[in-house]
C-alpha cells in the first residue's frame, strides 16, 4: 500500500503542484494558498512514509530504454519531506496581500524545482531543477513591487551566470557519464586536467547559489532587498538545494576523485566562515546581519563536506536541516518586525517587553545558530566539529570553534538590545506567523534535547546514497 | 520509560506557570497541587504494579560513543520517589496559604515544580548521566528558591553562598562522570558498582564523595545550609530538610558496596560525626526558629553519614525515611508559628501556638519524634544507629548526640511556650488558614504511622533487618528523656539565654570551627585572586581578538558595495584563484 502511495502519489502530487504553479493561479485566487499548503503537506507526508518504509532504491522515468530521470531513496525521501515541511512553514509566514495568486504560483514552482533537484537521478534534471528554483525566485521577488526590482535583477544576473557555468562544466564531463546519470563517471580516458577544470567550474557554479566565498557577495543585497518570506525561502530552501546538488555532483558523480577536491572545500569552508562572521559583526541591519550569518552557516556546512566521510556528510546534512528551521524562524520574526518598520539593531530595544514570544523565539533561534546547548544548532556544530577532529582535521575544527566565538558577538548584540527594557506599546503578531515560529521553535528545542532519531535517520540516508 | 511519565504532570505545571502570566496567577497554585497529586497517583500505581527493572534510552551517539539515560524502578529508588511524591503535594498545599502576596505565586510554583521534577528524575536515575541532569536541576532550583525574596540582601547573599559551594560539587560530579565514562565506557550505577578496584574508580569516588559533601552540607561545606533558611519556609521544609539535601546521602547509600571496597567508609563516618557534632552544638545555642532546625538537619544528615560509614544500610534507610516526615513537619510548624507572630523568627519573642492548638499538637509530635522517644517514628533511626555502633567510642558519641538532640529540640519547644505568659510580647496573632494546617496534620499522622516502615521495608528492599532488643529500646528512650528533662529544668521558668553562659561552656567551640571556615575561605580566595589575575590576560586576549575581528570586518565591508558588476567580477576572480591554486599544485 505504502509502496503504491509513494510510487504513484509522489509524482502525482508534484505534478499537481506544477499544474497549480503554471495554470490554476489567478491574481486574486485566495484558495491557492490553501491548495499549495495541502499539496505540500501531502508531499511531506508521502516523503515521511517513504522514509519510514526505507525503500532502498527505485527509479522513475527513463523512456524507451534511456536512463532514469528520478529516483527515490531514503536520502531523497528525507529531504523531500523536510523541504516540503519547511515550505509549508514559509507559506504560513507569507502575508503579501497583493497578488496572492501570483505569489503562490511562483512559490509552487520553487517547491517543484527543489523537489526535482532532490529527487533527480540525472544531471540534466538536476540542472533543470536548479534553474527552476532560481528563476521562480526571481519572479517571486519581482512580484513584490517596484522596490524589489533591484534585488530581483541582482539575483537574476548571478543565477544566470551560475547556471551557464554549470552547463559548461557539465559539457566537459558529459561524454564520460552514462547518459547523464548521477552515478560515478568512468575514469578511463578522462584526463586529469579536464576533470579538474570541470570540477572547478562545478564548484563555481554551485557555490554561487550555496553562498560560498567569494561567489556570494550578491547575497546580502538580495536578502535585504527581498520580501521577508522570500528571504526565508532563499536561505532555507534555495541554498540548501544548492548544497544537495554539490553533494550529488561531488560525492556521487565525481566520487572517485573526492580526495582531490576535499582540500579545496576545506579552504573555502574556512574562508566562508570567517567572511560571514566578520561581516555580520559590523552590520546594523538585522536582516543583513542574518544574511551574513547564513553565509557563515554555509561555511559550517561546507566544513562537513570537507571532512568527506560518512560522519562529516551526515553532520553536514544534520546542520542543513537544523539551519533550515533556525533561519526560517529567525527571518519570520525579522520580517514581522520589518513590517512594523523595525530594522536596525537599535530599534530592537525592548522587544521582550513589547512581545515576549517574539523576543524569546528570536533569542532561541540566535542561540541555536551560535551553537548553544541544548538546541539543535549545537548538536549540528558538535557533530561537525567532532567529525573534523575525528579525521584529524584540527585546523578546520579550530577555525569552526573560533568562528562560533565570533558569532556570539553579533547574536549577543541583538539579544542584549532586546533585553534593554523600554515601555513602548505592545506589538501584536498574527496567528499564522506565531504558529510558524512556534513550529520552528518546537523542532529546534525537541531535536536539540533528543537528537538521536534524526542523527540516525540522516546517517542511514547518507549511507543509502553510497550503497 | 514508564518511570519518566511521573515527571510529566509537574513539568506541565511548570510550563503552565511559565506561559500563563496575567490573569491566571491564582490558578498556578491549584494547578501545581493537582499536578503533584497526579504524580503521586502514578507513583503509587508504579510502586504497586511495576516490576523492578532498568531501562536505557539512547540520548545521542557520536563517534562510536553512545550516551544513554537510564531509569530504574528498583525498590530503593521507588522508596525515594514515593517520599518525594508524598511530600510535594503537602508542600504545594501549604504554600497556597503561606504566600499572602498572590503575585509571588507564579514564580514560586514554577520553581517548585521544576525542583520536584528534578528530584523525581534524581530518584529514578540509574546512571551518572541522567543523575547529573537531575543533580544540576537540584542545585539551580535550590539557588533560585533560597534567593526567592531577592530584594532582601541576606537572601541574595545566602543564595550566592549556597550556589558557590554547590557548584564545587557539581564540577566534582562532572569530573567523576567523565572519569568513569572514560574508564569503563558506561556510567550505569550497577555496572560501575561491579568494577574491581582501580585508580579511576578510586579517583571518581573521591570526587563523588566530595560532591555529596557539598550537596548534603557536610563538613567542611556545612556553612550554606543554615543560611539557606533565608528562603521561604515551604522551601526549607521541602528542599533543605527532607529531599534535596538528602540526595547526596541517597547516592552514598546506593554506593555503600563500592565505598566499602575502596575503604572510604571510615572517612565518611568521621565527616558525618563532625557534622553531627557541629549541628548539635549550634542548635543548642541558636535563637532563630528555623536556623535551629537547620542545624538539626545538619545533625540528621551527619548521622546518616555515620550510618553509611558503619555500613549499616538499614539504619541509614530508617533514618532517611523517618527524618523526611518529622523534619518537614517541624519546618511547617515553624513557618506557621512565625507567620502567626508576624514574620518573627526569634524564639525568645514568639508564642508557641500561633493561636491554633493543632499547630502546637503537631509540633509536639514532631519534637517527640526527633528526640527519639518511643513509639514515634524518629526513634527507629536513633535506635538503629545505636545498635549498629561498632565501637564504644561511636556508641558514646551517639548517646551524647542523642541527649543533645533531646535537649535542644525541647528548648526549641519550651522557650516559645513559656513566652506566652510574658507581658512584653503580647500582640495580635494572625490566624492560620486551613491550607497550612492540613499538611501539618497529615505529616503528623505520617510521623506516627512511620513506625510501620520498620516492619515492611526490609522485605520490600530485600535487605537485612535489625535485631532490636527491649533493652536497647528502653536505653535509647531513657537517653532521649534525659535530654528532655535537662531542657525542662533549665527552661521551665522561661529563661532563655542560660545555655550559652552556664551549663554548656563548650558551645563556644563553634567559634573555633568558624575560624577554620574563615581561614579556609581566605585560602580559597587567595587562589581565586590569582586565577582572576590570570583571567585578566585571557580577557585581554579576547578583547584584542574582538577588536581585530571588528577591524577586519570594517575593511571587508567595502567589498560588498551594492554593485552587481563587482560581484560578477569576484566570481571570475574566485574561479581564477582556484584554478591557479590547482595548476600550481599539480
Amino acid at each position: 500500500m505504502i509502496y503504491q502511495i509513494v510510487m504513484y502519489g509522489l509524482p502525482l502530487a508534484i505534478a499537481a503542484l506544477a499544474i497549480q504553479g503554471f495554470g490554476l493561479a489567478r491574481r486574486n485566487g485566495k484558495y491557492t494558498t490553501l491548495l499549495t499548503g495541502i499539496i505540500l503537506s501531502a508531499i511531506a507526508v508521502i516523503g515521511g512514509l517513504a522514509l519510514y518504509r526505507n525503500y532502498a532504491f527505485y527509479e522513475i522515468g527513463g523512456f524507451g530504454g534511456s536512463p532514469a530521470l528520478f529516483r527515490v531513496d531514503p536520502f531523497s525521501a528525507l529531504f523531500v519531506s523536510v523541504i516540503s515541511a519547511v515550505m509549508v512553514i514559509i507559506l504560513l509566514i507569507s502575508n503579501e496581500e497583493e497578488e496572492k495568486g501570483i505569489f503562490n504560483m511562483f512559490f509552487s514552482l520553487v517547491a517543484v524545482g527543489a523537489l526535482v533537484v532532490v529527487l533527480s537521478d540525472s544531471i540534466l534534471t538536476l540542472m533543470l531543477g536548479l534553474e527552476l528554483v532560481s528563476a521562480s525566485t526571481v519572479l517571486a521577488i519581482l512580484n513584490g513591487g517596484k522596490r524589489r526590482v533591484e534585488a530581483a535583477v541582482k539575483l537574476f544576473v548571478v543565477s544566470s551566470i551560475a547556471i551557464s557555468i554549470f552547463v559548461f562544466a557539465l559539457s566537459l564531463v558529459m561524454p564520460y557519464t552514462n547518459g547523464f546519470t548521477i552515478a560515478p563517471i568512468s575514469m578511463g580516458g578522462i584526463s586529469d586536467a579536464l576533470l579538474s577544470l570541470s570540477a572547478i567550474l562545478f564548484v563555481t557554479g554551485l557555490a554561487i547559489d550555496a553562498g560560498i566565498v567569494p561567489f556570494n557577495l550578491w547575497m546580502a543585497d538580495v536578502y535585504e532587498g527581498a520580501q521577508g518570506n522570500i528571504t526565508a525561502l532563499l536561505s532555507g530552501v534555495n541554498k540548501k538545494v544548492a548544497f544537495i546538488a554539490i553533494f550529488y555532483i561531488f560525492f556521487v558523480v565525481l566520487a572517485l576523485r573526492v580526495s582531490m577536491f576535499a582540500p579545496l572545500f576545506e579552504v573555502l569552508a574556512i574562508i566562508t566562515m570567517f567572511f560571514g562572521n566578520l561581516m555580520a559583526m559590523v552590520q546594523n541591519n538585522v536582516k543583513r546581519m542574518l544574511a551574513y550569518s547564513s553565509i557563515s552557516q554555509a561555511g559550517y556546512i561546507l566544513l562537513g563536506f570537507a571532512v568527506a566521510n560518512i560522519e562529516g556528510l551526515s553532520a553536514a546534512f544534520f546542520q542543513i536541516i537544523a539551519h533550515m528551521f533556525m533561519t526560517v524562524g529567525a527571518f519570520a520574526v525579522v520580517m514581522w518586525l520589518a513590517e512594523k518598520n523595525i530594522n536596525e539593531v537599535g530599534e530592537y530595544k525592548g522587544l521582550f517587553q513589547r512581545n515576549m514570544f517574539a523576543g524569546v523565539a528570536l533569542t532561541i533561534f540566535m542561540l541555536s545558530m551560535a551553537g548553544v546547548p541544548p538546541l539543535m544548532g549545537f548538536v549540528g556544530k558538535f557533530l561537525l566539529f567532532s567529525s573534523a577532529i575525528g579525521t584529524g582535521m584540527l585546523i578546520l575544527a579550530f577555525a569552526g570553534i573560533i568562528n562560533s566565538f565570533i558569532s556570539i558577538y553579533y547574536y549577543g548584540k541583538v539579544i542584549a538590545a532586546m533585553a534593554e527594557g523600554t515601555d513602548k506599546a505592545r506589538l501584536h503578531m498574527r496567528i499564522g506567523l506565531g504558529l510558524a515560529i512556534g513550529l520552528c521553535l518546537v523542532v529546534i528545542v525537541v531535536l536539540g534535547i533528543y537528537p538521536q532519531p534524526l542523527i540516525s535517520v540522516v546517517h542511514n540516508s547518507v549511507l543509502s546514497v553510497f550503497n | 520509560m514508564m518511570e519518566l511519565f511521573v515527571l510529566v504532570p509537574v513539568l506541565l505545571a511548570f510550563l503552565f506557570c511559565l506561559i500563563f502570566r496575567d490573569k491566571r496567577i491564582r490558578s498556578t497554585g491549584y494547578v501545581s497541587v493537582i499536578a503533584s497529586l497526579a504524580s503521586l497517583a502514578m507513583v503509587i500505581y508504579m510502586a504497586l504494579f511495576l516490576q523492578q527493572g532498568t531501562q536505557s534510552i539512547d540520548w545521542f551517539s557520536v563517534g562510536g560513543y553512545v550516551f544513554s539515560l537510564q531509569v530504574t524502578s528498583a525498590h530503593i529508588n521507588m522508596m525515594l520517589l514515593f517520599l518525594v511524591a508524598l511530600i510535594s503535594p503537602l508542600i504545594m498545599i501549604y504554600s497556597l496559604g503561606f504566600f499572602e502576596d498572590v503575585s509571588e505565586h507564579r514564580r514560586f510554583y514554577a520553581e517548585m515544580n521544576l525542583f520536584a521534577a528534578s528530584m523525581m528524575l534524581f530518584s529514578i536515575s540509574a546512571n551518572f548521566l541522567s543523575m547529573i541532569i537531575a543533580w544540576e536541576g537540584l542545585g539551580i532550583t535550590s539557588y533560585l528558591l533560597i534567593g526567592f525574596w531577592y530584594a532582601k540582601s541576606e537572601a541574595a547573599r545566602a543564595a550566592r553562598e549556597s550556589i558557590s559551594i554547590i557548584i564545587i560539587g557539581d564540577v566534582a560530579m562532572l569530573a567523576a562522570l567523565i572519569i568513569l565514562f572514560n574508564a569503563y565506557g558506561t556510567t550505569s550505577f550497577y555496572s560501575i558498582s561491579a568494577q574491581p578496584i582501580s585508580y579511576p574508580l578510586y579517583a571518581a569516588f573521591l570526587l563523588v564523595v566530595l560532591a555529596v559533601l557539598t550537596k548534603s552540607a557536610q563538613f567542611p561545606f556545612s556553612g550554606w545550609l543554615p543560611k539557606a533558611m533565608e528562603g521561604p519556609t515551604p522551601v526549607s521544609a521541602f528542599l533543605h530538610s527532607s529531599t534535596m539535601v538528602k540526595a547526596g546521602v541517597f547516592l552514598l547509600i546506593l554506593f555503600i558496596p563500592v565505598l566499602l571496597k575502596l575503604g572510604l567508609l571510615p572517612v565518611i563516618l568521621l565527616l558525618g560525626a563532625i557534622t553531627a557534632g557541629i549541628g548539635v552544638l549550634n542548635a543548642l545555642s541558636g535563637k532563630h526558629i528555623k536556623r535551629i532546625l537547620a542545624y538539626s538537619t545538619l545533625e540528621d544528615l551527619g548521622l546518616m553519614l555515620v550510618a553509611v560509614g558503619l555500613n549499616a544500610v538499614f539504619a541509614a534507610i530508617l533514618l532517611f525515611v523517618t527524618q523526611t516526615f518529622y523534619k518537614a513537619l517541624l519546618f511547617l510548624d515553624a513557618g506557621s508559628i512565625s507567620r502567626a507572630n508576624g514574620e518573627e523568627y526569634d524564639i525568645t519573642k514568639l508564642r508557641e501556638s500561633g493561636g491554633n492548638r493543632l499547630i502546637f499538637i503537631t509540633a509536639v509530635i514532631g519534637v517527640l519524634s526527633i528526640a527519639g522517644i518511643f513509639p514515634f517514628s524518629g526513634f527507629l533511626g536513633k535506635v538503629g544507629l545505636e545498635v549498629s555502633a561498632n565501637s564504644i567510642y561511636t556508641y558514646i558519641f551517639l548517646v551524647l548526640v542523642e541527649i543533645g538532640t533531646g535537649f535542644y529540640i525541647f528548648r526549641w519547644l519550651f522557650i516559645p511556650m513559656k513566652n506566652s505568659g510574658r507581658m512584653e510580647i503580647k500582640g495580635k496573632l494572625k490566624s492560620t488558614p486551613v491550607s497550612m494546617i492540613l499538611p501539618q496534620v497529615l505529616l503528623a499522622l505520617f510521623v506516627i504511622g512511620g513506625i510501620s516502615v520498620y516492619f515492611f521495608l526490609p522485605s520490600y528492599l530485600g535487605i537485612k533487618s535489625l535485631s532490636l532488643s527491649y533493652l536497647r529500646v528502653i536505653a535509647e528512650t531513657i537517653f532521649a528523656i534525659a535530654g528532655t528533662l535537662v531542657a525542662y529544668y533549665i527552661y521551665r521558668r522561661g529563661q532563655t539565654v542560660k545555655v550559652s553562659k552556664g551549663l554548656f561552656v563548650f558551645v563556644h567551640s563553634i567559634d573555633g570551627i568558624n575560624w577554620f571556615y574563615l581561614k579556609f575561605a581566605a585560602f580559597i580566595e587567595a587562589i581565586s585572586k590569582f586565577l582572576g589575575f590570570l583571567d585578566y590576560f585571557v580577557y585581554m586576549l579576547f578583547y584584542l581578538f574582538g577588536f581585530l575581528s571588528l577591524w577586519v570586518g570594517k575593511r571587508l565591508r567595502n567589498l560588498v558595495n551594492g554593485n552587481v558588476n563587482m560581484y560578477a567580477a569576484w566570481i571570475a576572480i574566485g574561479f581564477a584563484l582556484i584554478l591557479l591554486a590547482l595548476v600550481f599544485r599539480i
